[in-house]
């Protein structure tokens, strides 16, 4: 098997149309994208411009209503839900806007829960969720339960709990939406650090000043990209 | 072959975990290593050698999953650690998991023991007995009282019957009084014929059983000791066997000793040779194959027939009747309330179900994010599915655990409070394995339907539209509608379920004293009778004697006591079983009323005032008219606005043959109304005439004592019954009030159950109440959050939402009340002086719920506290 | 980059595994260069999914395995096959010939 130009993620000619009562919306017509291995992506917008339904359809939470994407030079566009979930589960990490932390499991359990369905033994996935934990530098916090912790620490195991499974790519969902900016700087800093190490990363954000973190950025206007490096808009 | 390799890997993997996985790395290390070799060999140097293999291999870690996943391991281990993950999360939520179990233990716990009645009353066959193939030949209908056989009947019984293929005959209840060596004691004793032993497979300690030749009538009579009886009574003899005992004026010689463990019918202290019983007979007969027990009745109806007009039975107008155990020793009532109570106890266990589902479903929708998180992270839809199962069954399986550790308190507490009246040994609670069954089986079912609800949702959720709402919309505010709907649905159930309980209760302590007419608590009650007496004297001559006598003892209880008040009747309200005349003014009849012969101080006695005229007289001359004394509502029904004294209406006796005369009854007083007949009775009239000679003077009296300073000393009584006539024998000492509490057992099963049941109910409906409420608070709180950063205080707030919550309960309160009235209105018949619109029981039930309600909203007050303003804003 | 290699086609894999440790038992490493060797290098078995494919036969009991010395006297996991998998071989065998067969009759009639 061959990956292509070391691409990762390849979306072509991407459209999504949600049917909301009697009206279409069209949240993405047209959008051609590709994320190589080891990139940092940021995809901006304003509010509303589809950002996070692109998100959604990377992390194969939601189906393109046409269109092709690969991931990994496989089509990933028309697998059932479960074979989704497994890849999610697999090769995505997620990171979301409001950290999404499971309340009554501590921190530690929160960052092993998506190996939890791999079939990994203990001693495994113990030494996966320290090495993750240790990275976000949250590994004297692993008996606290979320409740115990700031935001900005929140977040942070949110990413461990992204890093935990070794995924190809981690997608990041307005992440530091709920943060302050000394947090959201701290947590922009510990992405940029795991891309030196050689993670693949996509985000999204409507802030401009935390663009500049990424290697590279598209602008996302009214469900079609306006500009971006060497990807043409269909406008 | 196949699946045994598969069997071994699995196994392997599981239980030597550590040795196959290192056996796997040292496969895969095996292989680089070579294929390192390989490239350096092709020229490469070591460390590009070595990442080329790497990079041809592509990810270790990876390919050791795939390999784990062909082992099929992975669903085993997966599901351990699933179920360990789930007990761990069983503890972090408390309230909500403790609810549950409250829930489910409580409705476990009722309904098994619910099952334990049903069984003891409907399936439970006695020890002797195992397989239940043995009925009880007895009588049914007549007029009243006995409804025993005489040994005559039983014997061709015997002789003529084609249908039974095996016949017993035995006496179940005999109570002797005997001469033991440390002085007269009256025992508990059956008789018992040879066969009869032999079928319950009776093996003697010492001695020897009774001989079929002694089964004979005047043969010499002999009897076996219980274990017990040897022990205590005769200091464990060695020669007792042969020795003689007195009982009454015969001599009984002793035959053997049976063991502790033969306990049958009951716990008997002593049995007799059946060849020594003349009280009427009851027979143990099996029927033959293919024989049912209507033929077989009606066979022996053919051969009572056949024995003519005048046999006992005949004269009572006596049917004989085949009877299984079970049905011999419990009354019909208690048998049809444990019926009742069972499927009560079902509908209680939906009802606990769909309360549970609600816990879990509303818990359920309140961790919506969570759940879409979780589906984020691409854990599969069946992960989240076991892990609310495996938390329910835990739930489920300890409020099993619970109830089976209870059941050994609860089970005999429930059995106690049932009151069945000469309840034999058997019949009381006792552990049975298919009790457990039952349990897990409802808790089973139970959590079945508990985890349906919260399925349906998982099965059906769209993971990214929750994330969406989660994340970009603020929620809690727009969907009270239907959380509003479910708390006035449980407030409806909890009203009604209320309303019928608290009826039921009333109704049930209604059957007092109180509603009596009399204070039976003050009024002693024996029985004196005649059976030892030799009455050879013909009738009318006899009945003579025996009033003779019975004055007599009326006199030396007068004397010799400090009584209120004596009285003698032929019987004891709480002993009769209804209307047994009819009356009628000219030629028609009216209806039917009671009645009995009593002496003049009866109503005194039992202190029922007299509305007008005078008790009936001391001696009522044998020619004159027969006076009787009638009750206040009968007057007003016979003659409505008029004065009853002095007019004559005529009694005839249900049953009678029709060509006897009705009799005409001389109206000389009338009392207020008093629960004659026994507690459910609807008709409690009565026409009460004096003990005379011209009727038939029954041996066999009931004493009524009311004594001046409270219960009358039972030994003087009886010291002065003696002095009245030393053959006389006194027994039964007890109060009405006694009498009174055994005759309404039942009525207090029902009760005491209701109670239980509703207290349950109560409970239920209260966790659901309350943690419906505090759901709410808790969905509201980003609204309440919200509220506050605007300006509100916490406390407006508070009131502001106690308010809207007690509306809702108050709405459901309302629908419950109406409920509930169309409810009484259907059990009506069953209340017994409670107004099924009782308003008192109605405003309760109301007050309490608004109560219980007011309650669960004082916690959300200090979860509304605890609301962080400034978090909820951040988070919009 | 083009491959020059063929990628197996799905479900070959097992026919060659099978196929290739029937003469005699071998270790994962030896199979995927025999595989290499024989196919003149036109075939390209991907390193890592043969160990996978390998535990799934064991575990359908075609294969068993056994720890032996390989000819440089390391330790190496050594697989052969059962009668059950030279059933299955025969019986796959048999299905490919057919199927090249009617592939190869088609492409001649048209």
């Amino acid at each position: 098997m061959s990956n292509e130009n070391n691409t990762l993620i390849k979306l072509t000619n991407i459209n999504k149309v949600f049917l909301t009562d009697d009206m279409e919306t069209r949240a993405l017509s047209g959008v051609d994208m590709h994320i190589d291995n080891g990139e940092f992506m940021a995809i901006n917008g304003p509010s509303g411009c589809g950002k996070s339904t692109m998100l959604s359809i990377i992390g194969l939470l939601d189906t393109p209503t046409s269109g092709e994407y690969t991931l990994n030079g496989r089509d990933v566009a028309s697998l059932s839900a479960s074979e989704r979930a497994r890849i999610r589960n697999k090769e995505v990490g997620f990171i979301f806007q409001s950290f999404n932390l499971i309340g009554d499991l501590s921190v530690y359990e929160n960052v092993e829960l998506p190996l939890t369905y791999r079939g990994t033994k203990s001693s495994a996935r113990k030494e996966l969720v320290m090495e993750a934990l240790e990275k976000v530098d949250m590994g004297h916090r692993m008996k606290h339960m979320p409740s115990q912790l700031s935001g900005g620490q929140q977040q942070r195991v949110a990413v461990a709990r992204a890093l935990a499974g070794k995924p190809q790519i981690l997608l990041a969902d307005e992440p530091t939406g709920n943060l302050d900016s000394k947090n959201g700087e701290a947590v922009m800093d510990l992405l940029k650090n795991l891309n030196d190490e050689g993670a693949t990363l996509c985000i999204v954000t409507h802030d401009e000043r935390y663009s500049t973190y990424a290697t590279r950025s598209v602008h996302l206007f009214d469900g079609q990209l306006v500009d971006g490096d060497g990807v043409m808009a269909g406008v | 072959m196949f699946e045994r390799s598969r069997l071994i890997i699995v196994l392997k993997a599981l239980f030597q975990s550590s040795r196959t996985e290192d056996e796997l790395d040292e496969e895969m290390r095996f292989h680089l290593k070579m294929e390192t070799e390989a490239n350096v060999k092709k020229g490469m140097d070591l460390k590009a050698a070595h990442q080329a293999a790497l990079r041809s291999f592509g990810g270790i870690e990876q390919r050791k999953e795939d390999c784990r996943e062909a082992w099929g391991v992975r669903v085993i281990t997966n599901l351990l650690h699933e179920f360990c993950l789930s007990l761990r999360r069983l503890f972090r939520r408390p309230v909500q998991n403790g609810l549950m179990f409250a829930t489910f233990a409580v409705s476990v716990m009722l309904s098994t023991l619910s099952w334990s009645l049903f069984h003891t009353m409907f399936l439970r066959q006695p020890e002797f007995d195992p397989k239940g193939e043995y009925l009880v030949l007895n009588y049914v209908g007549g007029v009243i009282g006995a409804s025993r056989s005489s040994n005559g009947e039983m014997e061709a019984y015997k002789e003529g019957q084609k249908v039974f293929s095996d016949f017993a005959e035995v006496g179940f209840y005999n109570s002797p009084t005997i001469q033991l060596p440390g002085g007269a004691e009256r025992v508990l004793a059956a008789n018992l014929s040879a066969r009869a032993l032999q079928i319950v497979g009776a093996k003697p300690l010492m001695g020897r059983l009774f001989r079929p030749e002694e089964d004979k009538r005047g043969s010499a009579p002999v009897a076996l000791l219980s274990q017990h009886m040897w022990e205590n009574s005769y200091d464990r003899d060695p020669s007792i066997v042969g020795k003689i005992m007195d009982i009454g004026s015969d001599q009984v010689t002793i035959v053997g000793v049976m063991p502790a463990d033969f306990r049958f019918p009951n716990d008997q202290d002593l049995w007799l040779s059946y060849g020594f019983y003349d009280w009427g007979p009851d027979a143990m007969v099996k029927l033959k194959p293919g024989v049912t027990r209507e033929q077989a009745e009606s066979n022996l109806k053919v051969i009572l027939d056949g024995l003519g007009p005048d046999s006992p039975a005949n004269r009572r107008g006596l049917t004989p009747a085949l009877i299984p155990f079970r049905d011999y020793y419990l009354p019909s009532e208690i048998r049809v309330s444990a019926l009742v109570l069972f499927a009560l106890s079902l509908i209680f266990v939906v009802v606990s179900c769909a309360n549970a589902a609600n816990l879990m479903l509303i818990d359920f929708l309140g961790r919506r994010a969570e759940v879409a998180t979780s589906l984020a992270l691409g854990i599969p839809r069946g992960a989240s599915i076991r892990n609310v199962c495996f938390q329910v069954t835990m739930i489920a399986m300890g409020a099993v655990l619970l109830s089976i550790a209870l059941l050994p308190v609860a089970g005999p507490f429930l059995y106690d409070h049932i009151d069945v009246n000469l309840e034999p040994y058997w019949l009381n609670y006792h552990f049975e394995w298919h009790y457990v069954g039952m349990a897990f089986a409802l808790a089973g079912v139970s959590a079945a339907v508990t985890v349906s609800a919260p399925m349906v949702y998982l099965l059906w959720v769209d993971p990214d539209k929750v994330i969406r709402e989660h994340a970009y919309t603020s929620r809690g505010t727009g969907r009270t509608l239907w959380r509003r709907l479910l708390l006035i649905g449980q407030i409806t159930l909890l009203t009604v379920l209320g309303v019928s309980a608290g009826l039921l209760v009333r109704s049930s302590y209604n059957v007092g004293e109180n509603t009596w007419g009399y204070p039976a608590d003050r009024v002693f009650v024996g029985k004196i009778s005649a059976r030892e007496i030799e009455f050879t004297v013909e009738e009318p001559l006899g009945s003579v004697q025996r009033l003779a006598i019975y004055r007599r003892v009326l006199d030396q209880v007068t004397q010799r006591l400090e009584t209120e008040a004596v009285a003698l009747a032929h019987f004891s309200p709480g002993y009769s079983s209804g209307p047994n005349i009819t009356y009628a003014l000219g030629q028609e009849e009216i209806g039917e009323a009671f009645n009995s012969q009593v002496t003049e101080g009866f109503f005194d006695t039992l202190g029922v005032p007299f509305v007008e005229g005078n008790t009936l007289p001391r001696e009522n001359p044998d020619d004159g008219p027969v006076y009787g004394v009638i009750n206040e509502s009968l007057a007003q029904k016979i003659w409505p606005s008029q004065d009853p004294l002095q007019r004559v209406l005529y009694i005839r006796f249900s049953g009678a043959p029709a060509s006897a005369p009705s009799i005409p009854i001389v109206v000389c007083g009338v009392v207020r109304d008093f629960q004659v007949s026994g507690p459910v009775a609807r008709n409690n009239d009565f026409i009460l005439t004096p003990l005379m000679p011209r009727s038939f003077v029954r041996p066999g009296q009931f004493i009524f004592v009311r004594d001046r300073i409270g219960v009358p000393n039972v030994r003087s009584i009886r010291d002065a019954v003696h002095r009245a006539d030393s053959r006389l024998s006194f027994y039964f000492p007890s109060t009405l009030g006694r009498v009174i509490d055994i005759m309404l057992s039942s009525m207090h099963m029902t009760a005491n159950l209701t109670t239980v049941f509703a207290a349950a109910a109560v409970l239920l409906c209260s966790i659901g109440v309350y943690s419906l409420t505090v759901t709410q608070v808790l969905q509201s709180s980003r609204e309440f959050g919200i509220r506050m950063a605007l300006g509100t205080e916490p406390q407006r707030l508070w009131v502001h939402f106690t308010c809207g919550h007690l509306l809702t309960t108050l709405i459901g309160v309302l629908i419950g009340l109406f409920g509930a009235s169309q409810v009484a209105r259907v059990f009506s018949p069953l209340l017994f002086g409670v107004d099924p619109y009782s308003v008192s029981t109605y405003a309760m039930v109301a007050f309490t719920i608004l109560l219980v309600a007011t309650l669960a909203c004082i916690p959300s007050f200090f979860r509304l506290r605890r609301i962080n303003p400034a978090k909820c804003l951040r988070s919009l | 980059m083009k491959n020059e290699k063929t990628e197996l086609l799905k479900g070959t894999l097992d026919l060659l595994i099978l196929k290739t440790i029937s003469y005699e038992p071998m270790n994962g490493w030896g199979i995927s260069k025999r595989i290499e060797q024989i196919s003149g290098k036109k075939f390209c078995v991907r390193q890592g999914s043969l160990y996978p494919c390998l535990h799934r036969l064991e575990a359908q009991g075609w294969i068993s395995s056994k720890w032996g010395a390989s000819e440089k006297n390391r330790k190496a996991k050594f697989y052969k096959l059962t009668q059950h998998g030279q059933k299955q071989l025969d019986k796959e065998m048999e299905d490919w010939r057919h199927f090249t067969g009617t592939v190869e009759l088609i492409l001649q009639m048209c």
